[in-house]
């Protein structure tokens, strides 16, 4: 019993790893109706930019962070400037493949400037080494990665509700043609979707350095957090914050239980066959936008 | 105050869908254009309100006037900001936004105050979208959500209305209250209209003045009540013809009775 609350401890706190690279995915989604297929891949070059000014460069992590942020919003506005407004008017799916082409182009630069190795960025808040959950130890940057989850989707959330801004973006989302006709300034405010989605997801890998080491190959963190992304459902903010921790759950507890019985990599399977499962019987994720279709 | 000289519109550089329209609303008027499908009525709209960019057209020649400045290369939300407000054909309402998102999406881009222009919405006009202003307005029925368009278009407060087929896929009774609504905004809030209809016999009890589109060429224009009385009118866009006559053969064969126009 005690062993199998430390595993649910443990699960919700990975979990919250893809939840907060997945408020990423559901930010663009629902302020532009695009699926940034680049997310992880924006993620992991977070992570490499603050281990760069920090570490190799010897900034120390405070301007680490402040290059972070800058870089971020930067590379946000510069991708939906530069790739994505061109394609405007085309077909959603050309500006979709252009954020996988976006994705396999920074994997591949970050490939070239940092190498194959394994590397460890300095503690964000050194000293800090664990807190106690009813019992169990949890890491401190864990808890951080919970709390900054939580803040997040209150933040955006509430963004989303009360403020002209917020409004434009759903409205954009929704139907840019008409939001256009509203004299809405569709460019700016996509230009400031990314932005903002560029620095969420850019922090989010400062984050993960923390947890464990940069490697090109974690953007498949991005692809694990997907498949949180579309079983929650692509426009629901706590659908992620359900989703997050669940999946980290059933993935521990997967590792556990199941993997004795198998010989291993359960946890790489179950998310997407819990996904295929969700896809059948509701296809817009379980907190999701339904189409409301009127004839 | 809207004037369009000569105005061509050109898709793609190649395909040419209005040729040299001329049409002018006053300030103080509904102005309605009649045409059936393709004749570009809508393209006509989205020339004036700049959503043709979008779709790779151009006003190719002439011009676009409203109150002494050319905007035929302006941008929809300069446009816009200029008080020109299109409602869009077909309802287009955002469909999981709440009636009152909805609404309020209208004011985003226009400088005024948004409680008012809300309350002057809900109980003036519309008081039925009131009790369903917390309901995605998706479910709504149709007739509500023509509301919703025509609303959400109240809030931005324009100076000119370009309505894009109010009465499409309405039932008859609805479509009368609508074009009633429609003349209510422009006499009490003094926003012009400009009307574009395949519903003939709406559109010309509610304007002054109406504007005959057939591909893409202005073939008739006249006062309202000139237009109602015109045999042509009558026959292909009203319904009419000598009702309870005895008709010969050679009057229902439609290719028969030519436009006298052409």
């Amino acid at each position: 019993m005690e062993q199998l609350l430390g595993l649910l401890v443990l699960g919700m706190a990975t979990g919250f790893v893809y939840g907060l690279i997945a408020i990423g995915f559901v930010m663009i989604y629902k302020s532009s109706g695009i699926l940034n297929l680049a997310t992880g891949e924006l993620t992991i070059l977070g992570a490499y930019v603050f281990y760069g000014v920090a570490s190799q460069l010897g900034f120390g992590i405070y301007w680490a962070l402040v290059c972070v942020l800058v870089c971020a919003l930067l590379l946000g506005v510069l991708i939906e400037r530069v790739l994505l407004r061109p394609l405007a008017g085309q077909p959603i799916l050309a500006t979709i493949i252009m954020t996988l082409a976006l994705g396999g182009l920074l994997r591949g630069i970050m490939a070239l400037a940092w190498g194959n190795q394994t590397m460890y960025a300095p503690e964000i808040l050194p000293g800090l080494r664990s807190a106690t959950i009813a019992g169990f130890g949890i890491s401190s940057i864990h808890l951080i990665f919970i709390i900054a989850s939580l803040i997040l989707v209150a933040l955006l959330a509430n963004f989303y509700r009360y403020t002209t801004l917020g409004l434009s973006m759903r409205a954009v989302s929704e139907d840019i043609i008409v939001a256009r006709s509203l004299g809405i300034k569709t460019n700016n405010v996509l230009a400031l979707v990314w932005g903002i989605a560029g620095v969420v997801s850019m922090v989010g890998g400062v984050l993960l350095t923390n947890v464990m080491g940069i490697h090109y190959t974690l953007v498949d963190l991005g692809f694990k957090s997907m498949a949180v992304v579309l079983v929650g459902g692509l426009e629901s903010l706590p659908g992620v914050l359900i989703m997050g921790p669940a999946m980290g759950i059933i993935e521990v507890l997967g590792t556990r239980y199941i993997n004795p019985l198998v010989g291993g990599e359960v946890e790489v399977v179950l998310p997407w066959v819990i996904l295929m499962g969700v896809l059948f019987f509701r296809p817009y994720g379980l907190f999701g936008w339904e189409r409301i279709e009127r004839v | 105050m809207l004037k369009l000289v000569n105005v061509e519109v050109q898709f793609h550089s190649i395909v040419l869908v209005v040729r040299g329209v001329s049409l002018e609303v006053p300030s103080g008027k509904i102005i309605c254009v009649l045409g059936a499908n393709g004749a570009g009525k809508t393209t006509i709209l989205k020339a004036i309100s700049g959503l043709l960019h979008y779709e790779d057209g151009n006003v190719s020649e002439g011009f676009i006037e409203f109150e002494g400045k050319r905007i035929d290369r302006l941008s929809t939300e300069e446009i816009t900001r200029m008080g020109i407000f299109q409602v869009i054909e077909g309802r287009r309402i955002f469909g999981h936004l709440t009636v009152e998102d909805n609404l309020k999406s209208g004011a985003i881009a226009s400088k005024v105050n948004k409680k008012e222009r809300l309350d002057l919405v809900y109980s003036h006009y519309f008081p039925g979208l009131k009790e369903l202003r917390g309901r995605k307005a998706g479910y709504l029925s149709g007739g509500e959500q023509q509301q919703l368009v025509i609303g959400r278009a109240l809030m931005a407060s324009p100076k000119l209305m370009l309505m894009d087929e109010p009465s499409i896929g309405l039932a008859p009774l609805l479509v009368k209250k609508t074009f009633e609504i429609i003349k209510k905004i422009h006499e009490e809030e003094k926003i012009d209209i400009l009307l574009v209809e395949q519903n003939a016999y709406a559109a010309l009890q509610v304007a002054s003045y109406g504007y005959v589109l057939e591909n893409g060429r202005v073939v008739l224009d006249g006062l309202a009540e000139s237009l109602r009385t015109n045999d042509d009118i009558k026959e292909f866009y009203l319904g009419l013809s000598a009702l309870g006559l005895r008709k010969s053969y050679r009057d229902v064969k439609h290719y028969k009775r030519r436009k006298r126009w052409l």
